[in-house]
């Protein structure tokens, strides 16, 4: 089945497009890359290498965590897998193998652009020429596939292959620094090992076809592959402007925070009336950050540890800290607590901005401090508390920005429009400060600016 | 069926009342076209006026206009101040026809929030009793997004209720309430009229001009005109 489903592809290819156009294309676009890699120039001051396996082992972590997200099965099916699954004499495994191959194939040209990509803009950036990636990316996205199929099945095996993974990223993080200065051997080593695993953890999910047959996903698998055609019917509807996406959009949002189990049991005693509307507006956004999915919490703490140790290894000044700032954009979004908006309430501005600001950036400063605090300890450099501060400096302005911008465009701060004019607020404000000063001017600079217009702007 | 005939509504001596609420030449425009034109109306206090006409007619979007939530023309005070400022705000409350609740707080915690964010803690209180009088006392501790639409609806008149605001702005409230919130809320209406505040809904039920003891005022292809009371 599998050589005739691979001979029938071959000739469609071959009719449609033509192998040679194919290969012609294909050579020509390898070069180019290869080119484009090639004369990259990199940055004038380039960042420290120290924290490029930080950086990447981060990436990779927040890949396979990400995982876990998923409330989809990760492979969908046709018409015609039910009719074969439940109709002809063959295995589960035979006859979505030609499926499985296709999708892991596809996960490992994913895997390779995101590596070139990775491997281009490390040689621009930190000034090292790391072609592994390329390999590490493949591997990783393989692993990540293969994984995101066992945890859907609820498989036991996926938790082993998910420490592994995070074993080695650890390593990665631990040794990454020496094997990038001595010749590139980490990396190499890395991407050898992801690919391993992600061979294995493939070969286990294919495996698992036949053992638990039939594995829940076949069903939930047909059943998006249909609701996926209605998607797309109700995709073109919304663009004909028959139908309204925000209504949709709202509904699906209330269910999802009622079905969340649990949420309502985590609890926070309401503020004394003293404390106003500011109380009010802060205790909501407090409420939300504790009730925020548990994943997303380690993912903003991960974000914060980012900025603080790209900050700690020394990245002040000039268009990396702009870049910085933006960063801290996404964090300022989870950080940012609900919009009190379409609603007529008889809220100051300042009772509004700062009651949405003032949780997420008092957990930012706790955990700031407990970054620097650590690095201290374990005998990091003297100006550890330095980075926290600036760090913090970076958010808080990131942060107020993005109220700023929300409220200003009446529209949700998880919307590219308030993120977009927030990070060109931030940005700009933090190039203009980094020309006039090094890092104690950008965080008095920041911080006055993020603090004043908290109390004045509307 | 003899016609009634309109009555002016304008304040006669041409000041703003301060115990009301009051409109002059309020229109409204959507995309060039006139949904509400030179509407003018005055509501003193203790009244109940039923908004009522067809369907597009403009009741809604008198009731937003109302609530500051549309742009309009002209002039809308409610007592003695204008929608959008904060001592507008805090004098109505707005209740949609498909009613705004906030998503990530319980329905207890809406009556927390909304306590301290109107700077009357004494309503948490009386929205609790609320919420016990419109038979949501045991479902207070879950997500509004986990109750039917009548339920949500109820949510929000208990919250509405309990702030005990001058002006209540209430789009079609009795449509998705069952024969006993029905009464309830008629009754709560008429005791606020008493008490000398104002209630401006929007309804096509015919008989609540009688229960509600409320004064009819029709809207009608972007026009307002009051017709008995």
């Amino acid at each position: 089945m599998l050589r005739r489903r691979v001979g029938r592809g071959y000739h469609w290819v071959g009719r449609t497009f033509g192998w040679s156009t194919i290969i012609y294309l294909v050579f020509w676009i390898a070069l180019f890359v290869v080119g484009g890699v090639q004369s990259a120039a990199p940055i004038e001051h380039p960042l420290p290498v120290a924290a490029l396996p930080i950086a990447l082992d981060a990436l990779a972590l927040l890949a396979l965590v990400s995982v876990s997200l998923q409330r989809s099965p990760p492979v969908v099916l046709g018409r015609s897998h039910a009719m074969l699954l439940g109709l002809s004499p063959w295995p589960a495994q035979r006859v979505l193998r030609p499926r499985l191959l296709g999708f892991f194939a596809s996960r490992v040209v994913v895997g390779a652009v995101v590596g070139t990509a990775a491997w281009l803009l490390v040689t621009i950036l930190f000034a090292v020429s790391v072609p592994a990636l390329v390999a590490l990316g493949a591997g990783l996205w393989l692993l990540r596939a293969a994984l995101a199929m066992l945890v859907y099945e609820r498989r036991r095996v996926a938790l082993p292959l998910a420490l592994l993974a995070s074993a080695l990223a650890a390593l990665g993080a631990a040794s990454g620094a020496l094997g990038f200065e001595q010749g590139a051997a980490a990396p190499v080593l890395a991407a050898v090992a992801a690919s391993a695993l992600g061979l294995l953890a493939a070969v286990a999910a294919y495996a698992y076809q036949g053992a638990g047959y039939p594995a829940g996903y076949l069903f939930d698998a047909m059943v998006v592959a249909e609701f996926r055609a209605s998607v797309l019917m109700a995709v073109m509807t919304q663009s004909a402007g028959a139908l309204r996406r925000r209504g949709t959009t709202t509904r699906t949002r209330r269910r999802a925070k009622g079905r969340r189990s649990g949420s309502a049991r985590l609890r926070l005693p309401a503020p004394s009336a003293e404390y106003g509307a500011l109380g009010a507006v802060a205790w909501r956004s407090a409420l939300s950050l504790l009730r925020a999915p548990l994943l997303m919490k380690v993912a903003l703490l991960a974000a914060l540890g980012y900025v603080y140790a790209m900050l700690s290894a020394g990245v002040v000044g000039g268009l990396p800290l702009a870049v910085l700032g933006l960063a801290a954009g996404f964090l300022a979004s989870w950080l940012l607590g609900p919009s009190v908006e379409p609603a007529p309430l008889p809220l100051d501005p300042f009772a509004r901005g700062g009651g949405r600001v003032l949780p997420g950036l008092f957990a930012a400063a706790v955990l700031f401090a407990v970054f620097a605090t650590v690095r201290s300890a374990t005998g990091g450099p003297a100006g550890s508390g330095e980075a926290g501060l600036l760090g913090f400096a970076l958010v808080a302005l990131a942060t107020v920005t993005l109220e700023k911008a929300s409220s200003w465009l009446h529209v949700s701060h998880r919307e590219w429009t308030a993120w977009g004019l927030s990070g060109l607020l931030s940005g700009t404000l933090l190039w203009v400060l980094s020309a006039l000063g090094g890092p104690g001017v950008i965080t008095l600079g920041a911080l006055g600016l993020a603090f004043g217009s908290l109390l004045v702007l509307p | 069926m003899s016609q009634p005939t309109p009555r002016t509504t304008k304040a006669t001596d041409g000041s703003a009342p301060q115990e009301g609420v009051e409109l002059q030449d309020v229109s409204v425009v959507f995309g060039g076209e006139a949904v509400l034109a030179d509407v003018d109306l005055l509501l003193p206090a203790g009244r109940t006026a039923l908004l009522r006409g067809p369907n597009g007619a403009g009741k809604s979007t008198l009731l937003r206009a109302i609530a500051g939530l549309l742009p309009f023309k002209g002039e809308i005070l409610l007592f003695g101040a204008r929608p959008r400022t904060l001592e507008g705000r805090a004098a109505f409350a707005f209740v949609a026809d498909v009613p705004t609740l906030f998503e990530d707080l319980t329905v207890r915690e809406h009556a927390a929030f909304l306590s301290r964010a109107y700077a009357r803690p004494e309503s948490e209180e009386r929205t609790l009793a609320w919420y016990e009088r419109f038979e949501l006392a045991e479902r207070v501790d879950e997500f509004p997004g986990t109750h039917s639409r009548g339920m949500r609806h109820k949510a929000a008149l208990a919250l509405a209720l309990g702030l005990e605001p001058d002006l209540l702005l209430l789009d079609e409230p009795f449509n998705t309430l069952d024969a006993d919130a029905r009464v309830t809320l008629g009754e709560a209406l008429r005791q606020r009229a008493q008490d000398g505040r104002i209630n401006l809904l929007s309804a096509h039920d015919q008989s609540l001009e009688r229960d509600l003891e409320a004064e009819v005022v029709e809207v009608r292809g972007g026009h307002v005109s009051r017709l008995r009371g």
